[in-house]
């Protein structure tokens, strides 16, 4: 039996909250337990941190360097929870002394403990166990079906600073095309970029530019979304597009895929020509490390910014904001050209809390959609006001913006800016005023904060139109 | 009653308290996502002690709160005393529902993690009470 490619993820906030328990500063192994949901997907197995249990140290009965021992009762109310929420079971403890491998001890300790664990949680969900070093790097193990264990594939963290940490590091080949960036961000970070898994959500004015950068950085796998069609309004801005495709309809996602595998950089590409507002691109896209999201709807990016929470993924939005007067004498004359790339860290802010749209402006978004009729009642009504259709477009401002973004994503892999990456959560840039606007984080988001690491539910994110 | 369609799926604590409350419910699809609870109680002094009530799940719900209440057969008082704001209507399944336009003040907003189905079904049992009140 082939097992699935397994990884665990927790946010920033997860990692440092561990390390502080875990590295208290007395060079003595301490334990805690994590409970994860997951994205059980077809591609990989993705368990997702949702709860953290800290074993007190004062009621370790042994804390030396190389070992630790706890009663096992502390477990009991934690695996109730596991239980009630058919949530996996991760061990977690620290090696003081930096050593990267499970040790006999451990082994003894897992065999002991990982099939009663199993035992006790009824749902069929994998169990595991995980060390953190040092230097905060994890590796881990879950419990194959023979009570053998099976490594984590990778484990990686969703912070400022993005980190990635495989079970087979250093062992792939990297091919004569990345040569020239890879003298800029090292081996280390080309072959990271060679095994992450990103989604692109739209394929239009900044999507194709995004993907466009994505591919020629040799990144290994690409999901494209987009369930719209050309036309020849938008040959003007879509990369790898031409008129015969607008002539003929294409399918975005289909187009630019296509043009991916014509390129021939070995990127693995997933065309999903649907909406994100359908489960199983919910279910696709749940299975990816990094999000960008190139839409501008208001309730697809309220989806996307939901499920990068539930399933403790990287979300970078990027929006453009084209302003000319319409009407009158000045007709037509420039107020404002400029674009943010937003950088979204489950539990911490949102597109909600920074102020870019409203709970209210989501439902009527989506009443719009779902149910025409019943908008404009209430549009008649009073209760929501009209919406402005026309949105202005232009590739050099397009394309300034993806180029924003994908620096922001690298700055994360590999930092290099002057500023450290926890200082910046998005970056404004006009054009208008030829300014670079970077702002830090504001307070966290309490429409979502409470839903990192839920993973897994039906209906998919608690949203009853994804049933 | 027969035939109760389930055309969607509900988060399940809402599921959970529909069926503790004990009426006949479904979720079905209209446009909007609808949940429609059967033999709902309302009061003596309405022309029918029992109707249809009808909640739209906004999109984005639960962190985006639910709002009014629709009920069929329209409801009227007894004593013929006009009920305010309940002029508008809404086809829900070839119905025509009566909407009472109540929403969430600044005083009772909707709290994410903490309301839901079950807070906003109390809301209504609280709608159709008030309006003997004045």
């Amino acid at each position: 039996m082939n097992n699935p490619f397994t990884t665990l993820s927790l946010t920033g906030d997860q990692h440092a909250l561990l390390m502080g328990h875990l590295y208290p500063g007395d060079n003595k192994e301490a334990v805690a337990i994590l409970l994860c949901n997951r994205r059980a997907g077809d591609r990989r197995h993705r368990l997702v941190a949702r709860e953290i249990h800290l074993i007190p140290h004062e009621q370790c009965s042994v804390r030396t360097e190389t070992q630790v021992t706890w009663p096992t009762d502390l477990l009991e109310p934690i695996l109730e929870r596991a239980t009630k929420y058919a949530l996996s079971v991760i061990k977690i403890h620290s090696h003081p002394r930096g050593y990267p491998r499970f040790s006999q001890t451990d082994d003894i300790a897992d065999r002991d403990l990982l099939p009663l664990v199993r035992g006790w949680v009824e749902a069929d969900v994998i169990h595991g166990s995980v060390v953190v070093l040092p230097n905060g790097e994890m590796f881990g193990r879950v419990l194959g079906s023979e009570n053998d264990f099976i490594k984590l594939d990778l484990i990686n963290v969703v912070g400022d600073d993005l980190y990635f940490w495989y079970s087979d590091a250093n062992t792939s080949e990297m091919p004569s095309f990345v040569a020239s960036h890879a003298q800029l961000f090292g081996a280390g970070t080309t072959e990271r970029l060679r095994r992450l898994s990103i989604a692109v959500i739209g394929c239009s004015g900044t999507g194709s530019p995004v993907i466009e950068q994505l591919i020629r950085l040799g990144v290994g796998e690409l999901i494209i979304v987009d369930d719209d069609r050309m036309d020849d309004r938008n040959v003007n801005r879509i990369l790898n597009s031409t008129i015969l495709d607008a002539n003929e309809h294409s399918l975005k996602a289909l187009m630019l895929a296509l043009a991916i595998d014509k390129i021939g950089l070995g990127t693995r590409v997933i065309p999903i020509c649907r909406n994100l507002w359908d489960p199983e691109v919910i279910r696709q896209v749940a299975q990816c490390d990094i999000v960008f999201g190139c839409m501008d709807t208001v309730d697809g990016r309220f989806l996307l910014n939901t499920l990068a929470t539930y399933y403790t993924i990287s979300y970078f939005d990027l929006g453009v904001r084209l302003d000319a007067i319409p009407n009158g004498p000045q007709k037509g004359k420039i107020r404002e050209v400029c674009g943010t790339v937003h950088y979204l860290q489950p539990g911490r802010s949102s597109l909600i809390s920074r102020g870019l749209f409203t709970m209210e402006q989501v439902a009527h978004a989506r009443l719009r959609h779902t149910d025409p009729a019943a908008h404009e009642q209430q549009v008649k009504d009073g209760y929501i006001k009209g919406i402005q259709e026309y949105r202005p477009a232009v590739i050099s401002v397009n394309m300034y913006i993806a180029a924003l973004a994908i620096n922001d994503f690298l700055a994360r892999l590999h930092p290099y800016r002057e500023a450290p990456n926890c200082k910046i959560a998005s970056i404004e840039a006009s054009l208008s005023s030829l300014e670079l606007f970077p702002e830090p984080e504001g307070t966290p988001c309490t429409v979502l904060q409470q839903y990192v690491g839920k993973g897994d539910v039906t209906p998919l994110l608690d949203i009853v139109e994804l049933s | 009653m027969e035939n109760l369609r389930r055309q969607f799926d509900l988060p399940m604590e809402d599921q959970l308290f529909l069926n503790d409350y004990g009426l006949p419910w479904e979720t079905i699809v209209d446009g909007s996502h609808w949940v429609l609870i059967h033999n709902f109680a309302t009061d003596e002094r309405y022309n029918h002690p029992k109707v249809t009530a009808a909640i739209r799940l906004e999109a984005g719900y639960p962190r985006a709160g639910l709002d009014m209440v629709y009920f069929f057969p329209a409801l009227i008082r007894t004593d013929g005393k006009p009920i305010n704001r309940t002029e508008g209507t809404q086809v829900i399944a070839n119905q025509t529902f009566q909407r009472w336009s109540r929403h969430r003040t600044a005083q009772n907003p909707w709290v994410i993690g903490q309301d839901n189905i079950g807070t906003h079904i109390v809301l209504i049992e609280d709608w159709l009470a008030r309006e003997f009140e004045r």
